[in-house]
């Protein structure tokens, strides 16, 4: 995975961690669910969520959140889903870091095509000695393509990192 | 945020402010989805002619695999011949309202199906409008809904209808969460009504009949309303379909007919208990008074495909389809093609991993010779992507015996592109 602008850093792995668990807790078996309890772990209480979709922008907060996905689940748009991290772009200001991740979404974990791709865009915030994330936003339509992450990635990143 | 440390003024709060997607919202969302398949050029094809073992599409005559006619019955002289009879009788339309006065086609229709099903009968003018005529009449004040989530898309538009009773959705044949959610629901004042498919059109997996009736035996409130469309004439005796062969002597139970699909002519039919509750739907369910009646040709037909029903004929019809669902299901097992389900139906889904590559097959096909469909969201899940096609009488064993090699190359091929696609991308970035 690309992964731009922690080098140096010494909390470079509790980042790498709160990223992959993001992935792994989003992401269910047919007939499960997503892993809300660990989901919440990774939020600021104060965190907000943001989608941005043809038809309109929903507003969330976690709770809302998980409401919008178990109405997806329920209706039966999902029954299972499959997301990872297929690149990363960090820039930190302080105690704000800003993370450009750009993701797939698969049918299973080892199907050869995706369905969708995107980036997720996350403000962190250091709370209690901990990086928490304060908000999460994406754009479902954002054009993108694999060729293109030249950009994502370019560019150095930090400023006033402890 | 720390889901342990939630208040229950704001777990409350959070019930109240359930979030909802808005129905422009979904209609919007679904002209999106349906609008890039159409643009694709994979649904909303117009056929320029063919109704039997092939199809012509843009002036290419395509061997079909993707007709719900599973019996071919549309193309018998007796089926014609009855649509014919009635023209001559009755001309195209019998233009009376059917809550003053019905076509005496009716009647005999209305005889011959009862035979079939073994029960009462209700004749409407289309499976859905049974369902929006019935379900009001059916359910009561105090009854609650159970759903599964990939019950035809009719069905969930008729209980929207009722919306002051309470509906649950549950997971697609997961007879455990309706277990579960029976067990909560023991203490309502009415009934519960689980609504679900006989045979999933898309998917072409059937509803765990054998668990639905060991869970009649153990909840009493429970009552079942089956849209059994897909399994009519091609299974079961006298083409009724499994779900009456499971449950035609259950009181608490309702299937519904269609008289189109294999059936070959028009509407549906309410396999209903008893004479009393086919009263009340004929004689209070909307579009049985309020709609269009079934109208004399396909009357005709419709009277015509009932007597072949319940002659020695459909047997020996039923064993030439069933030899081509097994030889396709060979094919399918000898090329390692994956598919959605292991049942033995004329509804066959292969899985693919992405739209992109269910397109890519469908039109590789397309110019192979075969027509066959996409089945892509929101027909299924957006995680269950894959391309359906269907067996039918009008295809040979011959045209099966080159299909499947056909198909499982063209998935091969697609699949090929797209492994070389997303190594080529990798490699770039």
């Amino acid at each position: 995975m690309l992964n731009v602008g922690m080098q140096g850093w010494s909390d470079t792995s509790e980042v790498d961690s709160l990223m992959s668990v993001f992935y792994q807790v989003i992401s269910f078996e047919d007939g499960d669910a997503p892993d809300w309890e660990r989901m919440a772990a990774l939020f600021s209480a104060h965190a907000r969520i943001t989608r941005i979709t043809p038809q309109g922008i929903d507003y969330l907060d976690l709770s809302s959140f998980r409401l919008m996905a178990e109405e997806l689940i329920e209706v039966g748009a999902f029954t299972s889903f499959f997301e990872c991290e297929v690149a990363r772009r960090l820039d930190r200001f302080g105690d704000v870091l800003h993370i450009a991740s750009a993701y797939e979404t698969r049918v299973s974990p080892t199907a050869l095509d995706y369905v969708e791709r995107g980036i997720n865009s996350l403000q962190l915030v250091r709370e209690g000695g901990k990086w928490k994330i304060l908000s999460l936003c994406w754009d479902t339509n954002a054009p993108f393509d694999l060729h293109g992450l030249g950009s994502l990635i370019a560019g150095e990143t930090s400023h006033g990192q402890n | 945020m720390d889901w342990g440390r939630l208040s229950r003024e704001r777990l409350a709060m959070a019930r109240i402010e359930r979030f909802h997607f808005s129905h422009s919202r979904k209609i919007d969302s679904a002209y999106q989805y349906v609008s890039e398949a159409a643009r694709a050029g994979v649904i909303l094809q117009s056929a320029d002619s063919g109704a039997g073992r092939h199809v012509v599409i843009d002036g290419r005559s395509l061997l079909n695999f993707g007709s719900c006619s599973y019996m071919g019955l549309q193309e018998l002289p007796e089926l014609r011949e009855g649509a014919h009879r009635a023209i001559d009788e009755y001309g195209t339309q019998f233009h009376f309202s059917r809550a003053y006065l019905q076509c005496p086609l009716y009647a005999e229709l209305d005889s011959l199906l009862r035979n079939i099903a073994g029960r009462p009968v209700v004749v409407a003018p289309s499976t859905s409008l049974a369902h929006i005529a019935a379900l009001p009449v059916l359910v009561r004040d105090g009854d609650h809904m159970i759903i599964d989530q990939f019950a035809h898309a009719s069905l969930h538009t008729a209980v929207q209808l009722l919306s002051k009773v309470p509906l649950d959705i549950v997971r697609h044949n997961r007879m455990q969460a309706l277990e579960a959610k029976l067990l909560e629901l023991r203490n309502v004042p009415g009934n519960v009504w689980y609504i679900a498919d006989g045979l999933y059109s898309m998917l072409g997996d059937f509803a765990p009949f054998a668990e639905l009736k060991q869970l009649l035996d153990r909840f009493p409130k429970l009552r079942l309303y089956l849209d059994d469309a897909h399994s009519i004439s091609w299974l079961g005796s006298c083409g009724r379909g499994p779900a009456l062969e499971h449950f035609a002597n259950d009181d608490r139970v309702v299937v519904v007919m269609s008289l189109n699909k294999a059936f070959s002519a028009a509407g549906g039919a309410l396999a209903v208990p008893s004479e009393e509750i086919a009263a009340r739907i004929r004689q209070c369910g909307g579009p049985m008074l309020f709609s269009g009646p079934i109208q004399p040709p396909m009357l005709g037909a419709a009277v015509a495909s009932a007597r072949l029903h319940i002659s020695p004929k459909l047997g020996l019809l039923q064993s030439e389809l069933h030899a081509r669902l097994q030889a396709c299901a060979v094919g399918i097992r000898k090329h390692g093609l994956a598919l959605a389900n292991d049942a033995l139906t004329p509804i066959f889904q292969v899985q693919c991993d992405s739209p992109r590559i269910v397109f890519d097959v469908a039109e590789q096909m397309q110019e192979r010779g075969f027509y066959c469909c996409v089945c892509v969201f929101p027909a299924v899940p957006m995680n269950r992507p894959g391309l359906r096609f269907t067996v039918t009488r009008h295809n040979t064993l011959q045209d099966i015996e080159e299909f499947v090699p056909a198909l499982a190359e063209c998935v091969a091929n697609a699949r090929g592109k797209r492994r070389m696609e997303s190594g080529i991308s990798v490699a770039a970035s």
